[in-house]
């Protein structure tokens, strides 16, 4: 009878799980193919009188060698602000304004995106300002200085941001030469030599129609916006053009620790990581449960133990970034000055424990519950799910990810746990600290080789070499 | 313009929603015999739901001595009861892959839960269980204050703007509480006591200071059930009325505060009355007019036109208290302090004296009703607005009535809220620069 009872519970369980697993309905998506050749998929969501636009160029900042870096972002900014051919800057911002819409730009390794949203009311006006850019930004002059001079003093200015000081630093120690790890603004060396001309031909490669794609969600009837988008876009000719380029990261001495000087901190900011897989590659989803489980949300064992049991932060995060060429595994968190040190033992301890013992499978289950748990969160706002579905697209993910995901998190098992952080090396991590170097230096050096920089030293690019495409 | 925009509105509404000019929000609520206060929106967009505990106190209740205690109890409510010892609350939410946080204002603490729309009973069996079971003693306390006073560095010690900041509110309202920041005075966190915890529990922790707001993919009645089941015998607490207490001292009228800096930093800021006091819809479109986007008034002229700083913001803290109104300014490099604060009190005395055009207003207007519908997207946003306006206002309906008040604002009505705001005796000016400057 208890028998009969423990397997009717365990099919209720199971039952009530798979139901789980399946009760999310992904948002349809209707693609078509404009005259011109730009890509759309369009998802209608007739629930609030709101549309949102997101357009994504194959084009960025790894299509640039190092003495470019910062161009992308340079010219994703005066595609907005540098005026068209009908508005002049300021102008077409007070257009924009005034319907209470929003638009804007922005630009990525590998990827441009430009886009905003609109009431319903006010789509046809939003539409004839929506490509106005597009097709005809003139990157006026006194704008580009401007945007120039803006860029310069903004370096200065972050100097005074700890936080800011702290993620060009590390992203530049764990990546370069790689792409990824030149800032998407670029250095004060790189931005002194921006031209017009150089913004302008960027446009003339990058913003075209065939090859991106347009992501619309929202009060829309498919028919009608294609009809509409025809005609505003018509003229709008060409393909996107350009390559990515990469570059192997360089390799640090083990244990060597970048520690950044500033003199005034009353706190460091600490961080470990390593490159590591794409998110293209098998591993690559139990590789991001593990991490979730390590240290991705506050019960995490990284943060109960950093915060809760040994109150030496207010708070550490373990995370994996998704990229299409390497991605990073990485662990940050901050200190007062004189737990610098303990703190940083205590991570690279934890990191140890996890790399060679892996999860639990209460850790694991855990984390597999959280993430199917939270997925329909990602698709509650318009720009949210456009988000989702392009980064389908953006990594050739299959068609029914949104559907099978979370029964794909359901079954990773500790075995796909295991193989997956053989795909991070402890030997291989980087160490970064921003802090007070008089107060931390002595103590830190018993930990391995330190080389120190100043948080007022600017940073700069890479010096290019010979690039090659890099099979993967 | 605006006769327009309200016709479409309503006939787009009328199509998707058949109501008023705003849309249909599905509320309804219900009071406790013990005084809690029930708020259920129920919203069946997506498989979630946003379960929201607002307590009526902030930092403006605390004690002289006792500053930053609604916040250190903000984190002690996490230690954890005997049924759901520390570190299980986050593990159960977590487990059900839900994220939960809280925040302390000067007015109100608020804890908030997003979950799948199957854990309901979960989440009231939790909240219930540490508004009134909370397990504190020393070590947590002793613990709980390292993790506080890492925060307080990692918000305003080491952080330029937190210096600044905390220096404006104490320049703003010298020898007052209304001065202190949230989070509190280092020496007073470090003081506090188990004693003065209990207590604060005691008092304020209870169901008739409580509103509970629930929005997303749940059933009213069921709802109920459940909150009358959890919440329903646990006692009220006898809660004094908080006392206004009276600013006897004028602002500060400028402040140097020198740092290891690479410029100088601006920041402005101008006393203003209580939120129920205040020219409310004027002084809100005011601040969009001034400063929200590259249209407005102080981006155009300071970044664009005149090319002097590389970023100026600006914004109203509304409180039930005095309160303050502050602009942080980025001159460029080799742009003093000094000139962008002249530029400020001329674009101020010009909206003082001259007003605003129907153009700004109308814009004003759409930029409002665009945020409106962003806020109504998804089930935290509802939630956390619905409880917003209940608790600084008794009405929670106005999330969308205030829609209305916003179109009867006139040129006139900001040209005198500005008038009112743009006091010189009200405000206090704080630089930041380099300590290498004389």
């Amino acid at each position: 009878m208890r028998f009969i009872a423990n397997i009717l519970i365990s099919l209720a369980l199971l039952s009530c799980s798979s139901k789980r697993l399946y009760d999310f309905i992904p948002p349809q998506v209707h693609s078509s193919v404009l005259a011109n050749g730009l890509e759309l998929k369009i998802i209608e969501d007739h629930s609030l009188p709101e549309i949102n636009f997101l357009f994504f160029f194959p084009a960025g900042e790894a299509y640039l060698s190092s003495d470019q870096a910062g161009l992308a972002d340079f010219m994703t900014s005066l595609l907005i602000e540098g005026g068209t051919k009908e508005f002049a800057p300021r102008e077409f911002a007070n257009q924009i304004e005034k319907l209470g819409a929003s638009l804007s730009a922005g630009a990525n390794y590998e990827f441009i995106t430009y886009g905003g949203r609109t009431l319903t009311p006010y789509l046809d006006d939003y539409l004839k300002l929506f490509k106005a850019p597009l097709l005809s930004a003139t990157f006026n002059q006194e704008e580009v200085d401007r945007e120039k001079r803006d860029l310069l003093s903004n370096f200065e200015q972050l100097k005074d941001v700890p936080s800011a000081v702290f993620q060009r630093y590390f992203t530049d120690y764990l990546y370069s030469p790689h792409p990824y790890g030149r800032p998407i603004s670029g250095y004060e060396s790189t931005v002194k030599r921006f031209t017009r001309d150089a913004a302008v031909n960027l446009y003339k490669k990058w913003i075209k129609p065939y090859g991106a794609i347009l992501y619309i969600v929202g009060d829309v009837t498919p028919s009608s916006l294609i009809e509409k988008l025809n005609k505003e876009l018509f003229v709008w000719q060409g393909s996107v053009s350009g390559s990515p380029s990469y570059q192997q990261p360089a390799l640090h001495i083990p244990n060597s620790i970048l520690l950044i000087d500033k003199p005034d901190s009353t706190q460091s900011i600490v961080a470990i990581g390593a490159t590591t897989i794409p998110a293209t590659h098998k591993s690559f989803l139990p590789l991001a449960i593990a991490t979730e489980a390590f240290g991705g949300h506050f019960g995490s064992r990284l943060n109960q133990v950093l915060r809760v049991e040994k109150g030496l932060t207010y708070g550490a995060n373990a995370d994996i970034s998704s990229k299409k060429d390497l991605g990073a595994w990485y662990i940050t968190t901050s200190t007062r000055t004189e737990k610098t040190v303990e703190t940083l033992k205590e991570i690279l301890s934890l990191t140890n424990n996890f790399l060679s013992k892996g999860l639990t499978e209460k850790q694991l289950q855990t984390s597999k519950n959280y993430l199917i748990g939270k997925f329909p969160r990602d698709f509650e706002t318009t720009t949210e799910i456009a988000m989702e579905i392009f980064l389908i697209d953006y990594f050739g993910l299959p068609k029914d990810y949104m559907q099978t995901y979370r029964p794909r998190v359901d079954s990773t098992t500790n075995h796909q746990i295991a193989e997956s952080l053989e795909n991070l090396d402890l030997k291989k991590i980087v160490i970064v600290v921003l802090g007070n170097a008089k107060e931390i230096m002595p103590e830190l050096t018993k930990l391995g080789p330190v080389e120190l920089k100043s948080y007022k030293d600017p940073l700069t690019p890479p010096i290019p070499k010979a690039l090659f495409a890099v099979d993967r | 313009m605006k006769l327009f925009i309200n016709i479409l509105l309503l006939l787009l509404v009328k199509t998707s929603f058949g109501s008023p000019l705003n849309l249909k929000l599905q509320i309804k609520e219900a009071t406790l015999p013990n005084g809690l206060h029930l708020i259920v929106l129920e919203d069946h967009k997506a498989p979630l739901f946003s379960y929201q505990t607002w307590f009526n106190v902030g930092s403006s209740d605390e004690l002289p001595g006792k500053s930053g205690i609604a916040h250190f109890f903000e984190h002690l409510m996490f230690s954890g009861t005997k049924k759901y010892p520390l570190g299980k609350y986050d593990e159960l939410i977590e487990a059900h892959g839900g994220t939960n946080n809280a925040f302390t204002t000067n007015d109100v603490t608020a804890y908030y839960v997003d979950i799948s729309k199957d854990q309901l009973e979960l989440i009231v069996n939790l909240e219930s269980d540490r508004i009134h079971n909370l397990i504190i003693n020393d070590q947590i306390i002793a613990r709980e204050k390292n993790v506080v006073l890492e925060e307080r560095k990692q918000r305003l010690e080491n952080d330029l703007i937190g210096r600044a900041n905390e220096l404006l509110f104490l320049s703003s309202f010298p020898d007052s509480p209304y001065g202190i920041p949230t989070i509190g005075l280092k020496k007073d966190i470090e003081n506090l006591s188990l004693k003065d915890c209990e207590e604060f529990y005691r008092t304020y922790y209870s169901p008739n200071n409580a509103t509970i707001v629930v929005a997303g993919d749940v059933n009213f009645d069921q709802v109920l059930k459940l909150v009358k089941k959890y919440y329903g015998s646990i006692p009220a607490s006898k809660i004094a009325a908080r006392q206004p207490i009276p600013i006897t001292k004028k602002p500060l009228p400028y402040v140097a505060l020198k740092m290891p800096s690479q410029g100088e930093v601006l920041a402005m800021g101008y006393r203003i009355p209580p939120i129920k006091e205040a020219d409310f819809y004027p002084l809100n479109l005011l601040i969009q007019i001034l400063f929200q986007g590259a249209s407005s008034r102080t981006e155009r002229i300071l970044i664009y036109e005149k090319k002097l700083v590389t970023e100026v913001i600006g914004n109203l803290t509304l409180r039930k208290t005095p309160s303050l109104f502050y602009v942080y300014a980025y001159p460029h490099t080799g742009v003093s302090a000094k000139k962008i604060e002249d530029e400020l009190i001329e674009i101020f005395k010009n909206i003082s004296e001259k007003g605003v055009s129907e153009d700004e207003l109308n814009k004003a207007r759409n930029q409002r009703l665009s945020s409106t519908v962003v806020n109504l997207r998804r089930a935290m946003g509802l939630a956390s607005n619905l409880a917003y306006f209940q608790l600084m206002f008794g009405d929670y309906n106005r999330l969308l009535t205030d829609l209305d008040q916003y179109q009867k604002v006139t040129t006139n009505d900001i040209k005198i809220a500005a008038k009112k705001l743009f006091d010189s005796s009200s405000m206090t000016v704080v630089v930041v620069m380099p300590e290498t400057k004389k």
